[in-house]
């Protein structure tokens, strides 16, 4: 320890506020997205309101690029844009329109379009909405041979729940390949964060999924155009983005389901307002979307509307399915909504 | 608020100033670190800010009665109420809920359910708290002042996940104020950047691609892609836990304040002891003199000595949480630990030239660990055991062993066979550029960590559960 080399508070002090100022002026994006993604109040608006004319700046003199290129180095799909476009998300207003099922396409025409590898949203006025299967209507029987695709995605709640779906498919031979694709930290209101429009697009592409279990929420605490979480305007808004993303897991394949997994109940406020609003605005959506259904995993692993740590299982063990945060499902506890989704999904598949 | 985060670069940017302008006025110095470290503990819950604080008020009053009383019967009442508080403390946020709920299972009674959400960094403060109390009734440490004791109690960079700092390490260096012209700084932004190096580039992207799709569903994978998840999971949590501890040391360094160190190179050990050496070093040195040596350590002949090893794993393990995955782990350890010591007297213990028995024990030592990180990580018994038993299955490969993947495992191991000179020279080179360019080099560094990383923020330390 003596022999190391040794300098003053302030001159480290130098090199700090040297170093801080060098990544912050070459990764500008980076910040007002950090900054997007912490909690409101004052260190965040702090942030953020130095953030956002810096990453203007520094998106003018070119200074992104470092970052930019070593993104696209890296193959990271998602660089960071400091250029304040507006997101696929939030441009689709035509996707506001509720969409009856279309006539059935004339034999020989070209089938509906595949979805968009180049991450754009698919559906336009000129492409008419794929003919769905009537809702209710087993749409395929899967077997060993052909087993049923599911794609279980969404944030951070989603990655257990699919865990856990998977070990029930694995440990009952059921004819299903589960893929678990967790994107943390994601949500439908922050979408030059995370643009889900486009993720589902290249989603559905990657993986051709028979069925996406799209499970999110837990980062949805925001505004919406300047609508207050939980007002009609916020509720309308949020219901459409579901409309959008779930028409983009659609896109390509007439027969893809789409399973919307809405929160469960979490301990405290401001999220138990939150998240029942977010669970309204999916179930508004269903019916604009054939082809999108609504799980319901808030009822079922409540007591009774209230939120509970521990739950019983059908054993009559004692549980404890919840995490400290009082939010996600611990990873005992997160089989049973994968038990909940799997039931919805034997509604509508057979499953061997 | 955890070090790699814009909130604690912004934190430690206003602080860090902020202590070095304070520190030749100690009484206005004192307050402020103290609050610092205050808030920074609030940013987790600010409820948890009260537990801290009268944990930091029983303990010193305890350590005053031991200090002022002569009377042994008083001094060893005021030792034992301060440590059953303290593990009182520990047991009721950490342990009853577990308990309540497994005798109601088994008795088919209904005891009530507190719900507490374990307040972050608990463990590491309460075992401080215990060291100090213990300290001064040996005679090892003597009686800080209340506010070098709080200060002692909460210092920021050791608060949530350690080092556990000792107070008699701690407490001296606040006698004066620390001297402004000796900063450590390149070997305190090594730790750190190394840290972030280590969490957001190593630790994160292993186990996200690799060790939780493996242990979610072992099921769905292959004896290889099982194998190298149980070798990628030894990483991760190496990386991720020596990140944290490394970023801890860092900051305290740019401070003033000084560390122990708590890992070395724990993949290179020869033996078990020798891991535990080398392994959270500040925690093995808390269980052996905290409770191996007062257990009798290995003073009462070879069956005592193999029964201390074994309660002190054991329960080692059970300070992690209350699961028996983690007192599996904890076993596996202490009859490792049982196995070495007896290994050289057993008539079939194979005599083996040394270059090769320093490999294979390295090899064997490494598997043993590996072993027991397979309970450590499982959320339960039956998926660990599910790990075990596909390490020989056949099937199909899911493609999540990528040369990615395999690099970054290849290259964490492989780092820590780098000579240990090698650091030095490289902060002795760095301290010889311009400050300026010193600057730029490590900003450059951090947008480079930011985007290898694929700015998909930062999971959560795997120890701030425990």
């Amino acid at each position: 320890m003596s022999e190391e080399p040794l300098t003053t508070a302030r001159q480290a002090g130098r090199v700090i506020r040297i170093a801080l100022i060098t990544a912050l002026l070459l990764n500008t994006a980076g910040v007002v997205r950090a900054g997007l993604g912490m909690q409101p109040g004052p260190t965040r608006d702090l942030l953020l309101a130095f953030a956002h004319p810096l990453d203007t700046v520094a998106g003018a003199l070119d200074l992104n690029r470092p970052r930019s290129s070593l993104d696209a180095m890296l193959g990271h799909p998602d660089s960071l844009t400091g250029d304040g476009h507006r997101t696929h998300l939030e441009q689709d207003a035509d996707r506001l329109q509720p969409v009856a099922e279309p006539p059935p396409t004339t034999p020989g025409a070209p089938a509906a379009n595949t979805a968009a590898t180049s991450g754009t949203a698919s559906t336009t006025d000129s492409a008419p909405e794929p003919r769905l299967a009537p809702v209710g209507a087993a749409v395929r029987h899967a077997t060993a041979d052909d087993p049923l695709r599911i794609l279980v995605t969404g944030d951070s709640l989603s990655d257990f729940d699919g865990q856990q779906l998977a070990r029930l498919v694995a440990a009952d031979h059921l004819p299903a390949e589960v893929r678990v694709q967790a994107r943390n930290g994601t949500g439908l209101t922050q979408p030059s964060v995370f643009d889900w429009s486009d993720e589902a697009a290249q989603d559905a592409a990657a993986f051709d999924p028979d069925v996406v279990i799209m499970v999110l929420g837990a980062n949805d605490g925001w505004p919406l155009h300047g609508a207050d979480v939980g007002s009609n305007a916020w509720n309308a808004e949020y219901a459409r983005r579901v409309e959008a993303v779930s028409r983009d897991f659609i896109a390509g394949d007439p027969q893809r389901r789409v399973y919307w997994v809405g929160p469960p109940v979490p301990r405290s406020a401001p999220w138990i307002h939150i998240f029942a609003r977010i669970n309204d605005a999916v179930r508004a959506a269903v019916p604009n979307v054939p082809g999108l259904r609504y799980v319901d995993v808030a009822g079922p692993t409540s007591d009774h509307g209230h939120y509970t740590d521990y739950l019983t299982d059908a054993a009559g063990h004692r549980v404890l399915a919840r995490q400290h945060d009082g939010i996600h499902f611990s990873f005992p506890g997160s089989v049973f909504p994968a038990r909940i989704i799997l039931a919805a999904l034997r509604g509508e598949y057979t499953l061997g | 608020m955890i070090f790699p985060t814009v909130q604690f670069a912004l934190f430690f940017a206003v602080v860090l100033p902020l202590s070095w302008a304070l520190m030749p006025r100690q009484r206005l110095w004192r307050p402020g670190i103290l609050a610092a470290s205050y808030y920074f503990y609030a940013a987790a819950d600010w409820h948890y800010v009260f537990l801290l604080a009268g944990s930091t008020v029983v303990n010193q009053l305890a350590a005053t009665v031991i200090t002022r009383q002569a009377s042994e019967k008083v001094r060893r009442t005021a030792l034992i109420a301060a440590i059953t508080l303290d593990l009182g403390t520990l047991g009721v946020f950490k342990y009853l809920d577990f308990f309540s709920d497994s005798v109601s299972s088994s008795l088919g009674l209904s005891l009530g359910l507190l719900h507490l959400v374990l307040p972050v960094g608990v463990s590491f403060y309460t075992f401080q708290a215990i060291s100090y109390v213990v300290d001064v009734h040996r005679g090892r440490t003597p009686l800080a002042k209340p506010l070098d004791y709080a200060i002692y109690a909460s210092f920021f960079p050791h608060l949530v996940a350690g080092p556990i700092v000792r107070a008699s390490e701690f407490v001296p260096q606040l006698s004066g104020p620390r001297d402004p012209n000796r900063i450590p700084a390149a070997r305190a932004f090594g730790l750190i950047v190394g840290g972030l190096v280590k969490k957001m580039v190593v630790a994160d992207m292993i186990g996200t691609k690799l060790v939780e799709p493996v242990f979610g569903t072992p099921q769905a994978h292959n004896g290889t892609e099982t194998l190298m998840a149980v070798y990628g999971y030894a990483v991760q949590i190496y990386c991720d836990f020596s990140a944290y501890t490394d970023m801890a040391i860092g900051l305290a360094l740019l401070l003033g304040f000084r560390f122990p160190d708590n890992f070395d190179r724990p993949y290179t050990a020869r033996s078990l002891q020798d891991f535990w050496r080398r392994w959270h070093m500040t925690l093995s040195r808390w269980l052996r003199d905290y409770l191996y040596i007062p257990l009798g350590g290995n003073r009462g002949g070879s069956l005592k000595t193999y029964r201390n090893l074994m309660l002190t794993m054991l329960l080692g393990g059970l300070w992690h949480g209350a699961a028996w995955t983690f007192v599996i782990w904890g076993g596996i350890h202490g009859v490792g630990l049982a196995v070495e010591r007896a290994w050289p007297a057993m008539p079939f213990a194979i005599r083996i030239p040394q270059p090769v028995k320093t490999t294979v024990a390295r090899i064997v030592t490494f598997h043993v660990v590996c072993l027991a990180w397979v309970f450590f990580r499982a959320p339960d018994l039956g998926t660990a055991f599910a790990v075990l038993g596909r390490l020989f299955a056949g099937g199909p490969s899911t493609g999540i062993v990528t040369p990615a993947i395999v690099v970054l495992i290849a290259a964490a191991l492989a780092v820590q066979w780098i000579p240990r000179g090698t650091g030095a020279r490289l902060r002795e080179a760095f301290v010889t550029l311009p400050v300026y360019a010193q600057g730029v080099s490590l900003g450059v560094l951090l947008l480079v960590i930011a985007a290898v990383s694929g700015g998909q923020g930062v999971a959560p330390f795997i120890y701030f559960r425990f």
